[in-house]
């Protein structure tokens, strides 16, 4: 029975590591996007794209088998690599002249209002204390206590006055320098279907942002 | 927002921020307190936080709007009051000499027809003769008799008996009667002392 109907086809899993949607090409052929393939049995020229990912080609040997698994490793572009390099120190560099500055200023204007009234209370928390020790009102531990809070109080608020005044003037300084920055771009093209595609970051919130350019 | 209209919103932030009102350190005090009694001193200060006060009589200092105080020592004392605002960061302040002092009788004057030789006040145990009390006293020209500084005698701050006497011949005779003034509550001057043909007025001072 199996020799009068014995299959000429071979269903091919191809199990793609390195890409998430990928498209393969059988000699010379673009096949549908799904990872099971019914093929003729024999040899044949794969071609494997994914993007990010250099091409992959090699030869498809499927004996006499009725089904197999094909694996295919995609080795990830060099300019894509460059790619996140740069997109790393674009990162860095949005950071350090514009997001750290922000917040710093931001943080600190946070806190200059809460700092500012926590001062004020702990110097009249003082003063009053510096009073009633003048008489021995008060045991020296509450004087020392009071003074201690009050220095803190202190230095929390010229700590947060002087973040606001640093983040502040760095980010006027360094305006021109974080407008001037451009995310870095990685376009690649499709090698079947020769479209274009792009991957870049959204300036402002950093975000991955992807396009497609279409060739007709 | 640029970098200048930053630094001029900074600059207006700072120079508000300088335009806070000073606080103004008053006091409404007497010359004299007598000393014993509590007294509750005043302020007029305005545009403070709080208020501390430096009695100057080595007692406890106190912070607050109006200051329970008592003086126990006569004496003279400087005493300072400081108004606080902004937290403590602004002061005003003021010293004031007060004086602290027992009372002491004064003098008396008496207003009647009189047949006596001599009037004679009893101030609890202390007895105060007068002078030559034979005449007519009228509130225009009363009968005097100085006290103070001859006698020093203190008021206290508690009821003492007051006894009126007219004397003629060697005998005394009540001209009016017996009065108990609680001198803790009583501090008008002079205190009057009403019998049926006489007023008698009793004046004190501060040392």
């Amino acid at each position: 029975m199996n020799s009068i109907y014995a299959q000429d086809s071979t269903t091919v899993r191809f199990l793609v590591k390195g890409g998430d949607k990928y498209f393969i090409r059988l000699d010379g052929e673009l096949q549908p996007q799904t990872n099971i393939l019914k093929i003729e049995q024999g040899t044949h020229e794969l071609e494997v794209w994914s993007f990010k990912s250099d091409l992959y080609k090699g030869k498809l040997e499927t004996g006499k088998l009725d089904s197999t698994n094909f694996l295919v490793a995609l080795k990830q572009s060099s300019e894509f690599s460059a790619y996140l390099a740069q997109k790393e120190q674009f990162k860095r560099d949005l950071f350090w002249s514009r997001t750290a500055p922000v917040a710093l200023a931001g943080l600190s204007a946070a806190v200059i209002p809460f700092a500012y009234f926590s001062r004020k209370n702990k110097h009249e928390d003082l003063v009053k204390n510096e009073f009633y020790d003048q008489f021995g009102q008060i045991p020296s531990a509450t004087i020392d206590n009071s003074r201690l809070r009050y220095k803190t109080a202190n230095v929390l608020f010229m700590v947060a006055s002087a973040g606001f005044v640093v983040g502040t003037s760095s980010f006027f300084l360094l305006r021109k320098k974080s407008n001037a920055l451009n995310p870095p771009v990685f376009r690649q093209q499709n090698p079947f279907t020769l479209e274009y595609i792009e991957l870049t970051m959204n300036h402002s919130i950093k975000a991955p942002e992807l396009g497609l350019v279409l060739n007709f | 927002m640029t970098l200048k209209s930053f630094l001029q919103i900074s600059i207006l932030c700072l120079t508000l921020s300088s335009c806070f009102q000073r606080p103004k350190a008053c006091l409404n005090l007497d010359d004299t307190y007598e000393t014993g009694r509590e007294y509750r001193l005043s302020s007029c200060s305005e545009n403070f936080d709080f208020l501390t006060w430096d009695f100057g009589d080595q007692s406890y200092g106190f912070i607050g709007e109006t200051a329970p105080h008592t003086f126990y020592e006569q004496g003279e004392y400087y005493l300072k009051l400081t108004a606080y605002a902004d937290g403590g960061y602004r002061s005003d302040e003021i010293v004031q000499k007060v004086k602290a002092s027992k009372r002491y009788l004064s003098h008396f004057e008496v207003v009647g027809e009189s047949n006596f030789s001599k009037f004679r006040l009893a101030f609890g145990s202390n007895q105060i003769p007068g002078p030559s009390a034979n005449g007519s006293f009228t509130e225009a020209l009363p009968y005097s008799k100085q006290i103070w500084p001859e006698q020093a005698i203190a008021i206290p701050l508690e009821k003492v008996k007051v006894t009126f006497f007219g004397e003629r011949n060697g005998s005394s005779t009540t001209l009016v009667s017996p009065d108990i003034i609680n001198f803790e509550n009583n501090t008008e001057n002079p205190f009057i002392l009403e019998g049926e043909n006489f007023l008698v007025k009793v004046y004190w001072t501060y040392n």
